[in-house]
């Protein structure tokens, strides 16, 4: 296939322009912004298209804002014409035709682009097989090395497959490191890891709580049947104290319904008695009794005075003491006094005697001394003296033995004998004062019986008995109502008692109870330690119950959410499935291009290596032999006169840049075979030699006269030296 | 006549937790309407009772909110009995929902696995019950018995009479029939079935309230069962309602030929409008399986978020995409080498391998191509 004519009609700042090219070898030549370029980008335009919006906007009139143009082409024989016009909106129109003007079926048909039909070549290889910018165009941040490099490892100097490789182990290390340790993935794992714990903790604590909320379930169930049946024995035992209670409260109502009615019964009976205008009393009954007791009192004192007042003397000594007795039948105490006095004189007579003698006795010797005649007298005085003495001492001793036998209590005769005096004294004192008294008992005994009928005639009576009869009668009457008031009264106060014990609160309930309500139906015995107990068991079941709701508040309950952290785990096990799938691609894309890699150096790679040597070498007048891969992937160069492997720094940037021309010519063979393929060169001999660029020249007018056609588009007046004018199209 | 809903399996407070957290909260929110709803029904249609054949709750997922929710709705439907069967997923045990909460005293529960009755004399209509304390029951409720009783005799049950090795009180047909009950209230079973008869007995599932998963898809609710008596002979009538507003629903849609993410779209639209299952009324959440050969690399994200007003909250892509397949099939570098050797993958049946292959190319001429590859690729 090759390009006849280039019809251009509004493209960039071409219009209305027409370029005839030849089946060869084409020049193309003009001065800088002549066109050459855009023309380049016409034809790519005429059989692709526009690629983008960006690619449109640099090539579309700026007056008119469109791009249309025709290729007439050249295709298995026949003649064709492309037309692709892009207006204003952006709308793209495509057409081949014939020369006869009819469309061509079997490329509408096989809905390719026209570059796809007729180059057999898409879009995107265009760039990288038959337009051949300047060296490195493709990859101009990598520089010729590199692309050559590309070339030769990949086939596409664009490529570059290490960085490629190693871009996607940085994918794969970045998701998982060797051995499946760190990177994304284990990252997730190490996340749900930690999520699943948050899960069963969260069970935990909600199974936790789910058990003290039942037990508090329970617990408060138990309390709740406590409370019931607190509640039941307060009833009950309210019942039964109201009962209780009533009872009390009955009886006191009867027991004052009944003291009313004793004390009305006791009005009426005194008002009965009272008709005579006096109702004797009780203290009146009692004075007369008192009265009547004093009369006896009296009477008795009376009789009993006078009896004393007629008593013999042997009846007033029976009163005497026994041992006074006999000491007075002696005699009159007069006489015993004068005995005793007698006693007292002989005493004293007798120590008046003794001392007369002794003083005789002691004149004697005195005298005896002074007198012996006077001794006999005085020996006589003293005889007789002594002899008086004895005699009297004798006697009296005899007395005195006499009277103790008689005395009393070992007391003296002085002592008998006062007390036989006072013994007579008070016998005539009592005498008087018996009478004194039984004349005083006389005349209060006429008083009192004086004032015993003033009240007997009070009462109309004429005897005490009948006055006692009567009040006995009125009395016993008024003590038995007073009794039984007494008695209603004690009963009151024991009720009173009883009803003290409970509470005016218990009493107001009590009486608000109805008998129907009253009707116990619970018959057990109700006590207060049994409500105690039953207070003590609720006390302590809600102590209880408040520990537990205390422990279901701060177990965090309300904050904990089990789905919520299970929709965290799913959605961490999606970003694990998703990362894990993408490892598994990216680790599938890097076998692929182990594959593909193996697959191009078993095939271009060796084919580009040999032919490009070939040209290489011939366009270098044999200095080198090949190009070449080392197997660290770094290019070499092998020279003819050492056959020595040369490192691609050696080389010149002439010599590097014909070596890339050297392998793009390479792939273009490659990619023509079996079909004719332009060849596009745009401006990308220009930094050849002369020498150089002689070789490069004739290698490609020898292309172009095996059937390829080649469009080389110069600034440069170099090659149409080279060339001649006749393969020179000036633009 | 006696008017009763059958209700069961409403998993209150499920976790919903394939979904984020904000609808897991929305979604059980909506769950508690839709009972409210069914609760509402029952007023209006003067239903003497509410029968709910288990799993009320969603087992250990049960929350504060949700307890209080069924206190005060029980006690303001107070004229309604509610009569509940504990289900595998709500057994009646320690800690459960049933034993730790008050409810009013229209609620009746059924606490013990063996066969119990409740009796109101006064709409004559017995309920018999038992219900789980385990997550397991291994024996047949009512084998050998024989409901005897005068009035309406009723069967409130958790069971799973499909399967006779199962472990969910499995009710064989000849206890059914021998039961001699006048219907058979059922739950465990989400699908709703028609009504059956064995005997004298009538029975089926009300499949669950609402569903919570493309799992459990199509209309759901309860059955109302009106039973009726005349000249002796009972009469049970059943009758299918719904309450739930959404609906789970899988469609399939062919993207062939669309060659543009709008264009896509557009056909997407299009045959959610013209799907004449959908009845309005019914929000309708659907998963989209997507299939067809596509000449571009299908957004799903893009998809699923442009989508996301018409309930379509999942999507299966089972589409065929071959990027830049012309051109670089007909590649001659590693590029075109790489695309070959994932070519076979990126035609397999398995979506999940074409999906992988599609990812290793991207990723894989992104990275040729110089650009930095990274997660988000």
């Amino acid at each position: 296939m090759y390009i006849k004519r280039l019809i251009i009609d509004d493209f960039g700042a071409l219009q209305q322009r027409n370029v005839t090219l030849s089946e060869g070898f084409n020049l193309i030549t003009g001065s800088n912004e002549s066109g050459k370029s855009t023309l380049c980008a016409f034809i790519k335009y005429v059989f692709y298209g526009f690629n983008d919006s960006k690619e449109r906007q640099r090539h579309v009139n700026f007056k008119t804002m469109c791009a249309s143009g025709a290729l007439e082409i050249e295709f298995n024989g026949d003649e064709y014409l492309i037309f692709r016009k892009d207006g204003e909106k952006g709308k793209s129109k495509v057409t081949v035709t014939r020369p006869d003007g009819s469309e061509f079926e079997d490329w509408k048909q096989s809905a390719l682009t026209p570059g796809e039909y007729f180059l057999g070549i898409p879009e995107k290889l265009y760039s990288r097989s038959i337009y051949v910018s300047q060296s490195g165009g493709a990859a101009p941040d990598e520089g010729t090395a590199t692309a050559i490099s590309n070339l030769l490892i990949s086939g596409d100097e664009g490529v570059n497959l290490r960085k490629a490789n190693a871009k996607l182990d940085d994918l794969r290390k970045e998701l998982q490191f060797k051995r499946g340790r760190g990177g994304l993935i284990h990252d997730t794992e190490d996340r749900i890891a930690a999520l699943k714990e948050d899960y069963e903790s969260a069970l935990d604590v909600k199974k936790k709580c789910e058990s003290i909320a039942s037990e508090i379930v329970d617990t408060e169930e138990h309390l709740t049947e406590l409370k019931n049946e607190l509640l039941r024995a307060q009833t009950t035992l309210e019942k039964t104290k109201a009962v209780k209670i009533r009872g009390y409260l009955q009886e006191d109502g009867r027991l004052r319904n009944e003291a009313e009615r004793l004390s009305s019964e006791i009005s009426v009976l005194v008002e009965r008695n009272t008709h005579l205008g006096f109702c004797p009393d009780d203290e009146y009954v009692a004075k007369i009794k008192s009265i009547e007791s004093e009369i006896s009192l009296r009477e008795q004192t009376c009789d009993g005075l006078k009896k004393r007042l007629l008593e013999s003397e042997d009846e007033r000594n029976a009163r005497i003491p026994k041992e006074y007795r006999q000491f007075l039948a002696l005699g009159k105490t007069a006489g015993i006094r004068a005995s005793v006095n007698a006693f007292s004189q002989k005493t004293k007579r007798f120590l008046i005697l003794a001392c007369v003698c002794y003083l005789i006795t002691v004149g004697f010797f005195a005298a005896m001394f002074f007198t012996p005649v006077f001794i006999p007298l005085t020996v006589v005085a003293l005889f007789s003296g002594n002899v008086f003495a004895y005699f009297a001492y004798a006697t009296d001793k005899k007395r005195k033995a006499y009277l103790r036998s008689l005395s009393p209590d070992g007391l003296s005769c002085e002592e008998v004998c006062a007390a036989c005096e006072e013994y007579e004294n008070s016998r005539a004192r009592e005498t008087t004062t018996i009478s004194k008294a039984y004349n005083d008992e006389l005349e209060h005994l006429a008083k009192k019986h004086d004032e015993l009928e003033a009240m007997l005639r009070r009462w109309n009576k004429t005897s005490a008995e009948e006055v006692k009869a009567d009040y006995a009668a009125f009395s016993e009457e008024k003590t038995s109502l007073y009794q039984a008031l007494s008695d209603i009264g004690n009963a009151l106060n024991v009720n009173s008692a009883h009803l003290s014990a409970f509470s005016e609160v218990e009493k107001e309930r009590a009486a608000a109870f109805t008998e129907e309500k009253l009707n116990l139906t619970d018959r057990r015995s109700v006590s207060e330690d049994v409500i105690h107990g039953l207070k003590h068991s609720i006390s302590a079941l809600e102590d209880q119950l408040h520990a537990l709701r205390i422990s279901l508040a701060s177990s965090g309950f309300d904050s904990v959410d089990p789905i919520k952290t299970l929709c965290q785990i799913e959605e961490e096990k999606k970003r694990h499935s998703e990362l894990t799938e993408t490892f598994d691609a990216v680790n599938l894309a890097i076998s692929a291009l182990a594959e593909a890699e193996t697959a191009v150096r078993e095939t271009v790679s060796p084919y580009l290596s040999r032919e490009s040597g070939k040209l290489f070498c011939s366009v270098t007048e044999g200095r080198y032999s090949s190009l070449l891969l080392d197997p660290s992937l770094n290019l070499k160069y092998r020279t003819t006169e050492h056959s020595a492997l040369v490192s691609d720094e050696y080389l010149s940037g002439g010599s590097a840049d014909l070596a890339w021309l050297c392998l793009r010519l390479a792939l273009h063979k490659k990619l023509s075979e079996g079909r004719a393929v332009p060849l596009i060169l745009d401006e990308c001999l220009v930094y050849f030699d002369d020498v150089r660029l002689s070789k490069i020249l004739s290698l490609l007018i020898s292309l172009a006269s095996e059937g390829t056609q080649v469009l080389l588009f110069s600034a440069s007046a170099r090659e149409k030296t080279l060339t001649g004018e006749e393969n020179t199209i000036e633009l | 006549m006696l008017k009763l809903l059958h209700l069961a399996d409403l998993h209150l407070d499920s976790p919903f937790k394939n979904l984020s957290y904000t609808k897991s909260v929305r979604l059980r929110a909506l769950q508690r309407e839709v009972f409210s709803s069914a609760l509402k029904f029952a007023r209006q249609q003067d239903c003497a009772a509410v029968l709910i054949s288990g799993d009320l709750f969603d087992s250990e997922f049960y929350t504060s909110d949700t307890v209080t929710f069924l206190q005060n709705v029980f006690a303001e439907y107070s004229d309604i009995r509610f009569i509940i069967s504990p289900g595998n997923h709500d057994p009646y045990r320690h800690g459960s929902p049933y034993k730790v909460s008050r409810f009013s005293d229209n609620v009746y529960i059924f606490t013990d696995e063996e066969l119990s009755c409740l009796v109101f004399p006064e709409i004559s209509l017995n309920v018999y019950g038992y219900a789980f304390t385990s997550p397991s029951y291994s024996k047949d409720p009512i084998e050998d018995f024989t409901a005897e009783s005068s009035g309406f005799n009723v069967l409130c049950a958790h069971s799973d009479i499909d399967s006779p090795l199962g472990s969910y009180a499995y009710i064989s047909p000849a206890s059914i029939e021998n039961s001699r009950l006048d219907y058979i209230a059922l739950g465990h079973i989400h699908t709703k079935t028609a009504i059956m008869k064995k005997g004298s007995t009538c029975y089926a599932y009300s499949g669950c309230i609402a569903g919570r998963d493309f799992s459990e898809y199509g209309e759901k609710g309860g059955i109302l069962v009106t039973l009726s008596e005349q000249n002796g002979e009972k009469d049970v009538k059943a009758e299918r309602v719904t309450f739930c507003p959404w609906v789970y629903k899988t469609e399939s849609v062919s993207l062939e030929g669309a060659s543009s993410q709008t264009q896509a779209e557009a056909v997407i639209r299009q045959s959610l409008s013209d799907d004449r299952a959908r009845k309005a009324g019914y929000e309708y959440i659907t998963r989209l399986t997507l299939s067809g050969n596509l000449g571009f690399e299908l957004d799903e994200k893009l998809l699923l978020s442009r989508l996301s007003e018409l309930a379509v909250t999942e999507i299966e892509n089972s589409t065929f995409y071959f990027p830049d397949e012309k051109e670089l099939l007909n590649d001659y570098s590693v590029k075109g080498q790489f695309y070959k050797k994932l070519h076979s993958l990126l035609s397999s049946d398995d979506p999940a391998v074409r999906k992988r292959a599609l990812t290793a190319l991207r990723l894989g001429l992104k990275a040729l191509s110089g650009s930095d590859v990274t997660i988000d690729d």
